[in-house]
């Protein structure tokens, strides 16, 4: 089956649905093509979405939670226990990896924090064609299309930080609270978090951009997983799909491919096909990888009569009174918990325990490999400081409050990996050059968070939106 | 820092599983390959009437004709002329063709043209006409099309990875 296409996308997170929906405007057409289902939600159900997949609720939670698992004791390619799971979990001595799938990529997991770069001139100089000016403006685009916004204060929202720790003696909000892509006038705020929102309370991609986007010609392919990539006999780009849906295999050409599959599966896409021949020797591919100073805590505070599972996806930002640069932590409850069959019990316990997540630029001093189709991630978490400073922050926690705060210090994980297909000039540094496009590949474009030049610091959904427009906008400009 | 750079061409497994429409499809976007001279190891795939078979048996079934079981090993090429090899590599030649690169009369695409009519081959042998296109560095999609009275029937499709 060969269509007639001027781009194909793969992938549909922060990367791929920014990009088609810049392409699409442009009037190109575009096939959008996604490994993961459509999601069952409120406004997907209202886009007149037919074939949609339960999120991993209630008696769900058995069969669509796990999509696949991949570990140095499975098989190369890990276990997949069902092609509609949310989540893929890579599990690897250095760095473990948590990411899922369906349209709308991550943003069915995320915690709806949509903020621009923590590190300061996160785009300058990083190679020719990239304009600073240019980034900030694409990325304040972005924050105002996810409709990004503070928590309003008052007590309205249940758990926010800058009103429980308004007036608390041992914590304190601070004045700089992140803005989140969430529908606060909303009454219920829950399960809305990292096992999806079925309301539409959270903003999502696939309501947001790609549904609009099919009414101006996109084509999507969900269930479509991208097995391959080689040039094509036109001088264009070729992709060999499964077809998870009908059970049979697919191929597509274009003379621009846009890869957004999310880090490790633009990674495990880009080396295995340069195993088969199809990308030259790529050099630095691999190069670059970081996991954005993710550092993670579950806080066993156990505060009588809390109910931590209510709020916004994301509570806001807090840190200990008294101690001197600490690193501000996020306060995160089980939300969803509610989604999940547990024993009453256990669920009320573990409502009343909060999930910490710290964050900050580490070095994206690691690099990813792949041999025999498996891949690993390298990462030196030692010359990292920035996870020593997050460890520091949870001991602190900790210590004021004489609650502890269990973490797998010896075991990073990310839910936030990038790099490793970066953007440098050097063909020797980097994948891609500033316009996005593949050194010596043309046609050929990343536009996920394995682009990234550096860790952003802060959640990387819109330093990915932000780059992604930037190639869109090139290509649209380019013709 | 060591990264692991190279890499021997794999073989992509979803090949065995395709249908010979799926594959006619891939075949269609391949571009010629840059060299195509040396020995060749071959595998078999996508039979012409076996598209019933699930796909996991038909998987089997050419890894199981993957085994020295089948002895045709694979094909040779050098200066515009090719043979097939047979018990192992490089092997018996039987079976020779002349090669050159022309348009698909299936899909109109640039392929590198296997014509086995020749006089130095058995007749029934004289009716099968191949074509390669690359697949990766060292790895080649090949087609085995009979050609009828009026008609080009698709047979079968094979690989062929560079063999040494």
């Amino acid at each position: 089956m060969h269509e007639r296409l001027d781009a194909i996308v793969i992938g549909s997170g922060f990367g791929g649905a920014f990009a088609i929906d810049h392409l699409v405007n442009a009037g190109l057409r575009v096939a959008l093509v996604e490994r993961g289902p459509w999601r069952d939600t409120a406004p997907v159900r209202a886009a007149g979405i037919t074939q949609r997949s339960p999120l991993p609720h209630g008696r769900h939670a058995f069969t669509h939670l796990v999509r696949r698992v991949s570990a140095p004791f499975l098989p190369a390619r890990g276990i997949a226990p069902h092609a509609h799971g949310l989540f893929d979990l890579h599990l690897d001595r250095d760095m473990s990896v948590v990411c899922s799938s369906g349209v709308g990529g991550g943003s069915h997991v995320y915690t709806a924090m949509n903020t621009p770069p923590a590190v300061d001139h996160y785009w300058d100089n990083r190679a020719d064609g990239i304009d600073a000016a240019a980034m900030r403006a694409h990325c304040d685009a972005a924050i105002a299309r996810m409709g990004a916004r503070v928590t309003p204060t008052g007590g309205r929202i249940p758990n926010a930080t800058a009103d429980r720790y308004a007036n608390h003696p041992l914590f304190s909000a601070g004045a700089d609270q992140p803005a989140m892509s969430y529908d606060y006038a909303r009454d219920a705020h829950r399960d809305n978090a990292i096992f999806g929102c079925a309301d539409g309370s959270k903003t999502t991609l696939d309501a947001l951009l790609v549904a609009p986007a099919m009414q101006r010609g996109l084509t999507v392919l969900d269930l479509h997983e991208a097995l391959a990539i080689g040039p094509d006999n036109n001088g264009g780009w070729r992709v060999t799909l499964r077809d998870h849906r009908g059970g049979g295999y697919r191929h597509l050409a274009a003379p621009r491919l846009l890869l957004a599959a999310g880090t490790l599966n633009t990674l495990r896409l880009l080396f295995e096909s340069r195993a088969r021949g199809a990308l030259g020797a790529m050099s630095a591919l691999g190069l670059g990888f970081g996991g954005n100073g993710d550092s993670i805590g579950y806080w066993a505070c156990n505060e009588h009569d809390a109910d931590y599972s209510l709020g916004a996806p994301c509570h806001g930002h807090f840190v200990p009174r008294g101690v001197p640069a600490a690193a501000p932590l996020m306060s995160v409850g089980l939300n969803g918990i509610d989604a999940l069959p547990l024993p009453a019990a256990l669920r009320r316990r573990l409502k009343r325990d909060l999930v910490l997540v710290g964050m900050g630029a580490d070095e994206a001093n690691g690099f990813a490999s792949c041999r025999d189709g498996r891949l690993r991630f390298h990462y030196p978490a030692a010359a990292n400081p920035v996870l020593a400073r997050m460890r520091a922050a949870f001991a602190d926690v900790a210590r004021v409050s004489g609650k502890p705060v269990h973490t797998l210090a010896r075991f990073p994980v990310t839910v936030h990996p990038l790099g490793g297909a970066r953007v440098d000039d050097n063909p020797a540094r980097g994948v891609i050059d500033g316009r996005g496009q593949a050194h010596g590949l043309p046609g050929l474009y990343i536009v996920d968070a394995s682009a990234l030049p550096a860790a952003p610091g802060s959640p990387p959904s819109m330093s990915i939106a932000t780059w992604a427009t930037h190639v869109a906008h090139g290509i649209a400009r380019r013709g | 820092m060591t990264t692991h750079l190279s890499l021997p061409p794999a073989r992509p497994a979803e090949l065995l599983r395709s249908r010979q429409h799926e594959l006619d499809a891939l075949f269609e976007l391949l571009p010629v390959p840059a060299h195509a001279d040396g020995v060749w190891r071959g595998t078999l795939m996508a039979i012409r009437g076996l598209d019933w078979l699930p796909r996991p048996v038909a998987n089997l079934l050419y890894r199981v004709l993957a085994l020295p079981i089948d002895p045709w090993r694979g094909k040779s090429f050098a200066d515009g002329r090719g043979a097939n090899r047979w018990f192992t590599l490089p092997g018996a030649a039987f079976g020779v063709y002349t090669v050159r690169v022309k348009d698909s009369p299936v899909d109109g695409k640039p392929s590198v043209w296997l014509d086995y009519n020749l006089q130095e081959n058995l007749a029934p042998l004289r009716g099968i006409r191949g074509e390669a296109r690359a697949l990766g560095d060292d790895l080649l999609l090949c087609r085995m099309n009979w050609q009828g009275s009026n008609t080009l029937h698709r047979v079968l499709y094979f690989t062929l990875a560079r063999h040494g």
